[in-house]
This record gives structure tokens, C-alpha cells and sequence, in this order.
């Protein structure tokens, strides 16, 4: 059996493992030269690399592109706003519109019960009613108040429910409001 | 051999994966830096502090106008670059009403809002009124206008997102136009809104209110929505902004676009709120109500602020700071040494590793930005020492505006003033070329008061011959080669050196007097000077030499100031004796080292004097010259007021007029007579104690003259003889000259006759031997004239009564 002579293996080895080396260096390399930075140093009076959009600086590409989606946004709806748009109401059979509500808080204070209604359309004219019914159906409070425009959206004038009204476990609100072609109702039950 | 292989194998294996290793960092290092970053700070309930959200002092006007320019720094104006939409170019896009139909087609040219001008306002201006006027963060302001329409990063804006600049609706029964639309409206609507709510306004109704609140992910009601606690009126307001919070899709989008369910509002609002100027989460300062220590967070530590001028160079506002309890303060201790940062700020800050990403660079805080030090002699130039600095956490450091390398040459907030700062020491430029000389880059770094006010003035720079002025007195110092000299005031400077006009030299005033170290002049400039050969007048553009006859001696001038006064243009010709100002219409005489007012045109004529005798001289140079006695010319008639003698000005002392009618006979008019006080007569002229006469003699000429009611009548010796005088004895007793009676013309004066009278008397008088004898008849007349008919000579009566009378000749 002969015996293989290693050497030229060996070298080959050598060269392969040499050639990996100097890869790894102009890998090292490319990466410092990318990142700016192999561990975090850099010379006293270097700029610093922070990609800052801060200040005076250019915006980001982000930062770009999210303005540009802004006003592609606005410019579908006619201009209006590129932020987010209240939900357009719905037509109904009758030609009126559904518009929705929201109550968005039921806050209790020291003498009322503050309600608070998200009206998702741009009006001031419209009127809004809450009603509030006992388990049992008796009516503990009901009021009308009028519609206060806001920048996109409505709400209504302000519910404060006297708390003495409110003394029933349990109660349901029910807020409705309506203006010349649009309606929408939404309801709580609490507390 | 077997051990070779496996160590080659080993080797390459380590290798291998070191590289993959170092592959994979790199790439991952790379691409954090480019790819959106998750939102994972995002406080639904506490979107921006009130305190960030009402800081009205964050910028300045021109802060703002800066801050849109970098945001664009190339407007597409003509709409030549591919639009992001598709449709060909931006332009093409725009004008193909198809592609957006609900809004119509829109042409170039697109202003940017940098570039935008409403109502002869640009957007910066309106922007910064609008804050002030409801008192909201400008910043706010900003933001609001690229969340809602992108118009702050927008290279090619459409009118429409200046028509709805900050998306606030416009109800459909409202004038639109006037109301709601435009830049201003739309600014004033959300400041409107804002600030009713931060006011908690009774009157401006919110349906999300402090507290628990329902809010929807999405206009899509099926998506849902969460309670969230709102924590603070600003985060009050933008809810009842924008209804929606972001869901978690959206926060992990950064910038991008979430899912179907995703609202991008608030989440916009926060992230370039965030990443275009900072602090806009946890109180921004607190400190406690019964202590006077002012904290900023960081971390969950507390860092003291040592004076609220640090506290506004770090861009927080005194109004910020947050009264907070005793047990937020307790929750927030010092950072402890482990941390290596430090328990108080200063206006030098680094972070605590200098193997961090900055590379433990230096900072240094002013006016709301971090300013980096190129070198520690940088650092001890400006006054610091290492001692001087504290140590943030790079993210706290990241946070604050980067305003770039710190420059040697610093600008003032409020002017144009520029610094050198060397040595711990500011020298303020008067000049700009000797500015623009020494730093022909022009760059510079914005210093805010309280670090200029650290340096200590010194000599200012130029390189030539400037003006200086201070604001609040009238003093102006002419600065050459390290000398100041002063005209005191600001007339001197402007009537006699006007240095500025004629030779064009700046006139700097300091914004602050301790800009300029403490001034000592070397010389107080007048508007006489000597420059070693002449006494010379400034004056105007002339230079006037002034007679030594004249009594006045200027202020020795040499060197720097003689070559500057050299160069004042105006040819050098003799000050004249009389001279006036431009402003006033007195005439001056100058004598003896003072002014003297001729009062009257009667004495300017008397006086012989004619325009061109007279040299026009500033006011300043008038007032400077001591003020002696009032000129009279010889000949006025003058009387005081407390007597009713009238006299005739003869030199410096006066004459009496015995009679009102020798008064007459003189040729002078009542109208003429000027009236004095008794003391300026009686002191500037005092009466001689001399009298007008019927006689009056020309010494001159060496003749005497009768001066008679209508004519003078030369004295023949006949006469003289008739009369019983001499022409000797006449001169000897009259002690003034003859030349002060202008009236009479002595050479038109009629020969004397030895027949005299009186007009008010038809009696003829034959003149013989010192007497006057009555002649009884005309044939005795004609008898005592050898047939003939006499001349007669009209005198006065004084001048008859002065003669004995003889026997009535029949």
C-alpha cells in the first residue's frame, strides 16, 4: 500500500485557508467601511455618522415617503386631509345617511356622570338626544343638546347626567343624533 | 500530519464562520440603520407632554424658516422630476385631472411651504404668530402640517394642501373660503381647537376627555378599538383631532403603512414629533413646590439643572417645568456612580463611553442644540475645562438637535454680531471683511447669551479705522490699531468727523455694550483741532484754518487722526470772522476766543457785513465756542429800558443824544432805535459820558460841519470866526469819530453862511465875534451881506441858545 504523500494537500489546505483569511480581512473591511464603525470608535473630531433628521437636517426617505402617502392620501379625498379620515356614512334606502356614533367615555365625577359622543361627520346644525332607561325601562334621564363641529368630526353638546339620576345598578344610554339628511344612534350600558 | 490537517480543518472552520459572523453583523448593521424601526415607546394615553406641547419659546421665526429649508432642501418647482404617483412627470401628473378626479388637475409652478406666502406672510411667519397667539409649541404647529398633508417634506405641493393645510374640515354651512380655508385659517382653527381644550373651555365640547376613553384603531368601526387613558390635555387635544389610535400593526410600521385596520394620525404626529425635535414623552423638567432644584429625567434618574439659563439652552422652557410630589422626586434618584453619568448638567456633555457610537465626542449645549467640539483646545477655548463636563447616555445626547461641528466663530441669537472665541475669550468682528478674511467658509455656531455672556470680552477686530457707537448714549469712538477716540457726542461725530459719510467708514453698534471689553479713549475729539501747524475748523465737509487772531486753539491731534482728518475731503481755506449755523439764522462774530451775536440786521449793516463774509459752520462748532457779548456796530441807536435817553453805539461804549431834536437833525428815525436791557448796555457798552452836538468834526478830513435841521454846513474859518470856535477846540471836546453818524453825508454837506436861523422862527440871525445878532428887517439882512441876499443856514434851536445874543440890529 502506498503511502500518499500529504504535502500537497497540505499546501492546497494552507492556500485555501489563506485565501479565507483575506476574504474575512476585505469582509472585516467592507463592514467597517459600511457601518462607519467595527466596535464604536471612531477619531475625536470625526462627524458623527447618527443618521440625525433632527434639527435643520434633510427628513429621512421614510419620513418622505410617509408625507408623500399623506398627500396621496388627501389628494384622493379631494384634498381635505392625508390624515385619517372619519368613516363615510352610509346612504340608507331613504336617501339619509347613517352616520356613525360613538359614545367614547362615560366618566363619573363628583356630582354628574359626563358622557362623551363621537359624531364621525363634519356638522353643526344637527341635534343630538340621550336617554337614559333603567333595566326596567323607566326613563332615569333624557336630555337635547345641539352639535359642535370639530376638525373632521362632531360631537354633541355635552351630557352630564346628574349622578342622583344614575342611582339604578344599572342603566342603558342611548344617544341619537340626527340633522336635515343624516342620523346615527349609538348605546352604553353601565355602569 | 493527521494533527496538520485537523488544525488547518479547525481553521479554516473559524474562519469560515468568523467571516459569515462578521457577514451577518455587518449586513444587520447596516440594515437597522435603513429599515422602518417598530414603534415601542409609543404611549397611547401620553402621546406629548403639556409641557413640550405649549413651549412657545422653542423657536424663533426664523428658527422655523430654517427648519423648512433643510425639510426641502430642492423644491420641484416646475414638477420636472417623475412623479411618485405614476403618470409620467410630477407636472404631467398634476394636469392630468383623471388620475385624481375628485380633486381636478393642478399646474405648476408648486411653491413649496417654505417658499409660501400668504397675505404678504411666509409660512415661517404664520406659523410662529399662530403659536405665540394661542401659545402651542411651534413645533406642534409643523407637525400637524406634515401629518395632515405632507407639506412640510413636499417638493411639489398642490394648492389644495395649503387650502387644507392642517385637514380641519370646514362645515358645509360655513363660508368656506374666508373661514376655513387657507394656510392661516386653517393654522388658527387648530390653535383654536388646541388651545380650548388645553384651556379645558367650557364652551368647547370634546368627546374624549382626561380619563377613560373609548377610541377605535380605524375610521372602520368592525376593526374595534381599546380604552385608553388619556393622561393630559395635549394628548386630549389630538385625539379630539384625529379620533383613532394607532394599533400595533401601525407602531410596527414606523413610518409605513399598518394593516387594514390601522389609523396613522397620532402615530405620524408622534414619530415626527419625536424624530424632528425630541422630548415629546415624560416631564421634560420637574421640580418640587418646595424646593428650588430644577430636574430633567433621564433615564429613570433625575439630573439636576444648575440655572435656568442651562435649562433654556438645552431648548426647555422655564414655563415646562413640572410641580411634581415629593414622591416622584423619591422614585427618581441621582444616577449612581455604577452608571458613570452625572447628577448635574452642564453646558458640555458626553456620554460616558467614548467607545460609543459618536465615539465619546464632545458637546456643547446652546440654544436647544448640541454643537460638537473638534478638539479639546476647542473645549478650553471656550472657557471649559474638563471638570466642566457631564456625562448623558448617548440616547439622551441623540435626542437633542445636532447643530453640528462647533465652529471658532459664533453668531449672536438675535443679530448678525460675530465672534472669535479663543482662550476663553470672545473678540467681536466690526467688520465684515475682516470676518469674512479670517473664516472665509462662513460658517459659524449660534451662541446663546449666557455662554457669551461666560467669555470675556475682549479687543474687538478689524482691519481698518471703524466707528463705534453704544445704543444707549451718543458717544462715538473712532477705533484704529487699538485706540479708541471719542467724540462725546453724537454731533461732534456727525457735524465735524463724519467719518462715515465721507470716507464710507462702518459705524458698529454693539447689541450688547459688554460685547466690547471696557473702552478707555485715548483722546476726546472736538471740532477744533491742531494738527501741529494749524488751528483747524471741521466743519461739514470744509476745513477751515483758523486765524490765530481769532483766540481759538483745537485739540492737539498726531498720528492715526491726523492721517484720518487728512483724508476728510474739502479744501482748507480761512475760517471767516463772522459765521453762522445752517439750522439759525444768527450771525456770530468771533472774538477773542468767543462768539459774539450780532442782534439785529441793523447791526449786520452797520457792520458792513455781506453774505460772503459770512461762513456757514456746523451747529456743533458754534456751540462749542464760548459765548461772549453781544457785537453792536458803531452807529446804532440804542436806548435802555429803563430810561428814556437815546444814544448812538461809538466802540465799545455809547453816546447820548442831548435832544430829540439834534436826535433828528442827525438823520435818525424813531423806528431805529434798538432797546436793550440796563444791564447788557450798561455792561457792554456803558455810556461815555459823551453828547452829540450841533458840531461834529472830521478828523479825517480836518473839518468841522454844522449839523443843521435838514443840512450840514462845512465850517468855513469865517464862520468859525463869526461863531467864536476852533476847528482844534471843536475836535478836542468831541472824543468820538465822525464816521459813526451813517445818516450823514458829510461830503455833500453845504457851505457855512454867517447868517443863521431856525426853521420854527422866521428870525435871521447875523453870526459876529462868538454872538448872534437879531436882524430886524430884510434891508438889514442885505445890508450885513454887502447888498447881496444871504445863504441862511436852517440849525437847530439847541445850536442858537448855545450863542450869547447881541443887540436887534434895525
Amino acid at each position: 500500500m502506498n503511502v500518499k504523500n500529504n504535502r500537497p494537500n497540505n499546501r492546497k489546505l494552507a492556500l485555501v485557508a489563506a485565501g479565507i483569511i483575506l476574504v474575512a480581512i476585505v469582509a472585516s473591511a467592507g463592514v467597517y467601511a459600511i457601518s462607519g464603525s467595527l466596535f464604536g470608535w471612531k477619531p475625536f473630531t470625526s462627524n458623527n455618522s447618527e443618521p440625525s433628521t433632527s434639527g435643520n437636517n434633510p427628513p429621512s426617505k421614510e419620513q418622505v415617503n410617509s408625507g408623500a402617502s399623506i398627500k396621496e392620501s388627501s389628494l384622493k379625498d379631494g384634498g381635505t386631509s392625508g390624515s385619517d379620515q372619519p368613516a363615510t356614512p352610509v346612504t340608507q334606502t331613504d336617501g339619509r345617511q347613517l352616520v356613525q356614533l360613538d359614545i367614547t367615555g362615560v366618566n363619573k365625577l363628583d356630582t354628574v356622570t359626563s358622557v362623551g359622543v363621537l359624531i364621525s361627520t363634519l356638522d353643526q346644525n344637527g341635534t343630538c338626544n340621550i336617554t337614559v332607561t333603567s333595566t326596567s325601562g323607566d326613563i332615569l334621564y333624557s336630555s337635547s343638546v345641539g352639535v359642535q363641529a370639530m376638525s373632521n368630526t362632531s360631537t354633541c353638546k355635552g351630557f352630564d347626567i346628574p349622578n342622583s339620576s344614575l342611582s339604578s345598578t344599572k342603566y342603558s344610554i342611548v344617544v341619537s343624533y340626527s340633522s336635515s339628511n343624516k342620523y346615527g344612534t349609538a348605546s352604553y350600558e353601565g355602569p | 500530519m493527521k494533527d496538520l490537517r485537523k488544525r488547518l480543518a479547525l481553521t479554516t472552520h473559524f474562519v469560515i464562520f468568523i467571516t459569515i459572523g462578521l457577514a451577518i453583523f455587518g449586513t444587520l448593521g447596516f440594515s437597522s440603520k435603513v429599515s422602518a424601526a417598530a414603534i415601542v415607546d409609543f404611549k397611547p394615553g401620553r402621546i406629548i407632554e403639556d409641557s413640550v406641547f405649549i413651549n412657545t419659546s422653542t423657536m424663533t421665526q426664523s428658527d422655523i424658516q430654517s427648519f423648512l429649508n433643510g425639510k426641502v432642501p430642492s423644491c420641484d418647482t416646475y414638477g420636472t422630476q417623475t412623479s411618485e404617483y405614476g403618470g409620467g412627470t410630477r407636472a404631467q401628473w398634476a394636469a392630468n385631472a383623471s388620475l385624481h378626479p375628485t380633486m381636478g388637475a393642478f399646474y405648476p409652478p408648486f411653491t413649496c411651504l417654505k417658499d409660501y406666502v400668504e397675505n404678504g406672510k411666509s409660512a415661517a411667519q404664520i406659523i410662529y404668530e399662530t403659536a405665540q397667539q394661542f401659545s402651542i409649541n411651534p413645533q406642534v404647529l409643523i407637525v400637524m402640517l406634515q401629518k395632515e398633508q405632507g407639506l412640510v417634506t413636499d417638493t411639489w405641493p398642490s394648492p389644495v394642501q395649503y387650502r387644507s393645510a392642517t385637514g380641519y374640515g370646514c362645515p358645509d354651512t360655513a363660508p368656506c373660503d374666508s373661514q376655513y380655508y387657507g394656510l392661516t385659517n386653517q393654522l388658527q382653527w387648530t390653535g383654536t381647537m388646541f388651545r380650548a381644550i388645553l384651556n379645558d373651555s367650557p364652551t368647547w365640547y370634546t368627546p374624549y376627555n382626561l380619563g377613560n376613553n373609548f377610541i377605535r384603531w380605524s375610521p372602520d368601526a368592525s376593526c374595534g378599538g381599546s380604552n385608553v387613558f388619556i393622561e393630559n390635555r395635549s394628548t386630549q387635544a389630538l385625539y379630539n383631532y384625529t379620533p383613532y389610535q394607532p394599533n400595533q400593526a401601525a407602531l410596527n410600521a414606523g413610518y409605513g403603512q399598518g394593516d387594514a385596520c390601522s389609523a396613522h394620525g397620532n402615530r405620524n404626529f408622534y414619530l415626527y414629533f419625536r424624530d424632528w425635535f425630541g422630548y415629546n414623552s415624560g416631564p421634560v423638567a420637574f421640580k418640587t413646590a418646595d424646593s428650588s432644584t430644577v430636574y430633567i429625567p433621564i433615564e429613570n434618574y433625575r439630573v439636576a439643572i444648575p440655572s435656568m439659563a442651562l435649562l433654556q439652552d438645552y431648548g426647555i422652557s422655564v414655563n415646562s417645568i413640572q410641580i411634581v410630589g415629593q414622591d416622584y422626586l423619591n422614585a427618581r434618584t441621582s444616577p449612581p456612580g455604577s452608571t458613570m453619568l452625572s447628577s448635574t448638567l452642564s453646558y458640555v456633555i458626553k456620554s460616558p463611553n467614548d467607545g460609543d457610537e459618536d465615539g465619546g465626542c464632545l458637546y456643547l449645549i446652546s440654544r436647544g442644540k448640541r454643537y460638537q467640539f473638534q478638539s479639546m483646545q476647542q473645549l478650553y477655548d471656550f472657557g471649559f475645562s474638563e471638570s466642566d463636563i457631564s456625562y448623558l447616555p448617548l440616547s439622551n445626547i441623540y435626542s437633542i438637535p445636532n447643530g453640528g461641528l462647533l465652529k471658532s466663530f459664533v453668531t449672536t441669537p438675535s443679530s448678525s454680531e460675530v465672534f472669535k472665541v479663543q482662550a476663553g475669550k470672545k473678540s467681536l468682528y466690526f467688520q465684515y471683511s475682516a470676518y469674512i478674511s479670517d473664516n472665509p467658509s462662513d460658517t459659524t455656531s449660534p451662541l446663546s447669551f449666557y455662554l457669551l455672556e461666560r467669555l470675556t470680552a475682549t479687543t474687538p477686530i478689524t482691519s481698518g479705522p471703524v466707528l463705534l457707537k453704544y445704543k444707549d448714549n451718543d458717544a462715538v469712538y473712532i477705533y484704529q490699531n487699538d485706540k479708541y477716540y471719542l467724540a462725546p457726542d453724537y454731533s461732534t461725530f456727525s457735524e465735524c468727523w463724519r467719518l462715515d459719510r465721507e470716507l464710507a467708514l462702518p459705524l458698529f453698534s454693539p447689541s450688547q455694550n459688554d460685547y466690547i471689553a471696557s473702552v478707555s479713549p485715548s483722546l476726546t475729539l472736538s471740532c477744533f483741532v491742531n494738527d501741529g501747524t494749524n488751528n483747524i475748523l471741521l466743519s461739514g465737509a470744509s476745513k477751515l484754518i483758523i486765524p490765530l487772531s481769532y483766540g481759538i486753539t483745537g485739540t492737539p491731534i498726531s498720528g492715526d487722526l491726523t492721517a484720518l482728518m487728512n483724508r476728510l475731503p474739502g479744501t482748507s481755506k480761512t475760517l471767516s470772522q463772522y459765521v453762522k449755523s445752517p439750522s439759525d439764522n444768527s450771525v456770530w462774530l468771533i472774538d477773542s476766543s468767543k462768539k459774539r451775536l450780532i442782534p439785529s440786521y441793523s447791526n449786520f449793516r452797520l457792520l458792513g457785513i455781506v453774505d460772503s463774509n459770512i461762513d456757514v459752520i456746523s451747529a456743533k462748532a458754534i456751540e462749542l465756542i464760548d459765548t461772549g457779548k453781544i457785537k453792536l456796530a458803531d452807529g446804532q441807536v440804542v436806548k435802555t429800558t429803563s430810561s428814556p435817553s437815546v444814544d448812538i453805539i461809538s466802540g465799545n461804549s455809547r453816546i447820548s443824544y442831548p435832544s430829540s431834536e439834534l436826535f433828528a437833525a442827525y438823520k435818525n428815525s424813531w423806528a431805529g432805535i434798538e432797546v436793550y436791557s440796563d444791564a447788557i448796555l450798561n455792561d457792554t457798552y456803558p455810556s461815555s459820558g459823551g453828547t452829540v452836538s450841533s458840531y461834529l468834526v472830521d478828523s479825517v478830513q480836518s473839518k468841522a460841519y454844522v449839523i443843521g435841521t435838514q443840512d450840514c454846513y462845512a465850517l468855513s474859518q469865517t464862520t468859525l470866526d463869526a461863531i467864536g470856535k476852533s476847528y482844534a477846540g471843536l475836535l478836542s471836546g468831541q472824543g468820538f469819530s465822525s464816521s459813526i453818524f451813517k445818516s450823514i453825508n458829510l461830503q455833500s454837506c453845504k457851505s457855512s453862511s454867517l447868517f443863521v436861523k431856525n426853521p420854527s422862527s422866521p428870525l435871521v440871525y447875523w453870526l459876529d465875534s462868538g454872538k448872534k445878532y437879531p436882524l430886524n428887517s430884510y434891508a438889514a439882512m442885505v445890508s450885513k451881506n454887502a447888498g447881496q441876499t444871504p445863504d441862511i443856514m436852517e440849525v437847530t434851536s439847541g445850536f442858537l441858545t448855545t450863542l450869547p445874543t447881541g443887540n436887534v440890529i434895525p
